[in-house]
């Protein structure tokens, strides 16, 4: 590294990432299909991905602005940049399934395990600001309706839905010991009841989930 | 204890073919076209005659206006085909090298791209499906492996894994349980027929998708735990005979009824391409 890829580092890192390269476009795409793909097999609920969503959201911005000026003038009979607007349109719907997809599934997850990650500080912090406010408002609206419709009448002692007394847990949780498929990018070695098991590069896996959580967060094994 | 099941569990056949059609393709324009931007990478301008990769759903949308002809994979020619057959009938225990997503991009590209296959399609489809059939044979050879720990399944395709994702977790799972609860009536020093008890009472609670022959796999376990109440039998990798024998019995019809409707799903099945352009 010489002195003038300092300065580039230095430079870019003030500006911020103003301007990505094709390659970053490309790398975002991939990587919001690999998130979903995540989201969608993974019993518990992962962070929010909050940059890379921010990033596509005003991307997609831009596309349907370019889609509403560009059919305005239309009427001029341009074959090209109908074909284009074609084109654009589609990218756009597919950007726009994924992300619905994956919001979906998101919400799922957080509407089955409210009380659960409610009572966890590192649960919660994996929701975005707007998911938070959903889950309050629906586990309110959720508690008001059993509450008048039936809890109420029931003797009080048997009004808590958080219950974790008598060795019996209400609280859902995430069933970590589910099975989900990996790939793994290179040789490595997991351990599961106490037994070691070799996993080599580009193989393919299942096994539980807790056994691989933490390779799975740090993007080291690919979940299928 | 709750059976985890979302009903956006697992990834329908069109989703695995959404994924892909983002894999790139190389495609030769008839016209020279300029680009535009993208949310992904940019789409390039394009020459005429001048081959250019992209993601097979932009192909497909140039393809459909008659725009420009696709290059047919290497993979994707009966020569090729034919000798990962022949390997795939020699090893029976290996699965040949294909691209992650062959059966989609074959399925896409026989259907919108016939016109630019060099070899005969009938030859190209017929030999795609005997290289599925017996993958898939193998595939199912494979449960029998099938064990609460792990199960290695490489070279397998993206779509051929969603065929058999459904069962494979749910019967690891239970599985899974099964050994779990075995074990926890071993440490606790349950007596034998209390332990006998807590099995069924687990097995019964399970709610399963997978229809097993119950009676079958309760006389077994009932069978194990009276002959040799300390055996861990659900905890080990066993490839004995008669143990996978009851499953791999139950799972042909199984995984059978799934083929079923993953073909109906094929049949029925419209790319979202098409009902853009008009």
């Amino acid at each position: 590294m010489d002195f003038s890829d300092i300065l580039n580092e230095f430079k870019s890192a003030a500006v911020g990432p103003k301007e990505e390269s094709e390659n970053d476009r490309d790398e975002d795409l991939r990587k919001i299909s690999e998130v979903w793909i995540k989201e969608k097999s993974v019993p518990e609920l992962l962070p929010y991905e909050n940059k890379l969503m921010d990033r596509l959201l005003e991307r997609m911005r831009k596309q349907i602005e370019f889609i509403e000026i560009n059919s305005i003038e239309l009427q001029q009979d341009e074959r090209e940049i109908k074909l284009l607007l074609v084109i654009v349109e589609n990218e756009l719907d597919r950007v726009q399934f994924l992300i619905r997809s994956y919001i979906r599934t998101r919400l799922l997850k957080i509407d089955k395990f409210s009380i659960f990650i409610r009572s966890d500080k590192e649960e919660l912090a994996k929701l975005s600001p707007n998911e938070t406010a959903y889950m309050e408002k629906h586990l309110q609206l959720l508690m008001d309706l059993y509450n008048s419709q039936f809890l109420g009448r029931l003797p009080e002692n048997l009004q808590a839905l958080d219950e974790v007394a008598g060795g019996i847990s209400m609280v859902e949780k995430p069933d970590y010991g589910r099975p989900i498929f990996i790939k793994c990018n290179r040789d490595r070695q997991v351990v599961i009841d106490d037994e070691a098991v070799d996993l080599s590069r580009n193989g393919i896996y299942v096994l539980r989930y807790s056994a691989v959580s933490d390779l799975v967060k740090a993007g080291e094994v690919m979940v299928l | 204890m709750t059976s985890f099941k979302f009903p956006s569990f697992g990834f329908t056949t069109n989703e695995i073919s959404f994924l892909a059609e983002q894999e790139t393709i190389t495609i030769l324009p008839r016209y020279t076209m300029n680009g535009t931007r993208l949310i992904g990478a940019k789409m390039q301008n394009l020459r005429a005659m001048q081959r250019q990769d992209v993601p097979i759903w932009l192909a497909l949308i140039l393809k459909s206006q008659d725009k420009c002809n696709v290059v047919i994979p290497d993979w994707l020619t009966v020569n090729y085909l034919k000798q990962r057959y022949d390997e795939e009938v020699k090893e029976p225990n290996k699965f040949s090298e294909l691209p992650w997503h062959w059966l989609p991009i074959s399925k896409i590209l026989l259907d919108k791209c016939s016109d630019d296959f060099l070899d005969h399609l009938y030859e190209i489809r017929s030999v795609l499906q005997d290289l599925r059939e017996v993958r898939q044979l193998k595939a199912r050879k494979g449960i029998k492996e099938l064990n609460g720990v792990y199960l290695q399944l490489d070279g397998l395709s993206l779509m051929e894994i969603n065929e058999i994702r459904p069962f494979i977790i749910e019967s690891m799972n239970k599985l899974r349980l099964l050994s779990q609860s075995v074990r926890t009536d071993q440490l606790a020093g349950v007596g034998e027929d209390e332990a006998q008890q807590s099995v069924q009472g687990k097995g019964n609670a399970i709610d399963s998708e997978i229809s097993y022959d119950d009676s079958q796999i309760y006389r077994t376990t009932n069978e194990d735990s009276n002959s040799k109440p300390s055996s861990s039998r659900f905890d080990r990798t066993t490839t004995a005979g008669n143990e996978s024998g009851i499953y791999s019995s139950a799972n042909t019809t199984r995984i059978g009824a799934t083929d079923d409707r993953m073909d109906d799903a094929d049949e029925s099945e419209d790319s979202d391409i098409e009902y853009r352009i008009h």
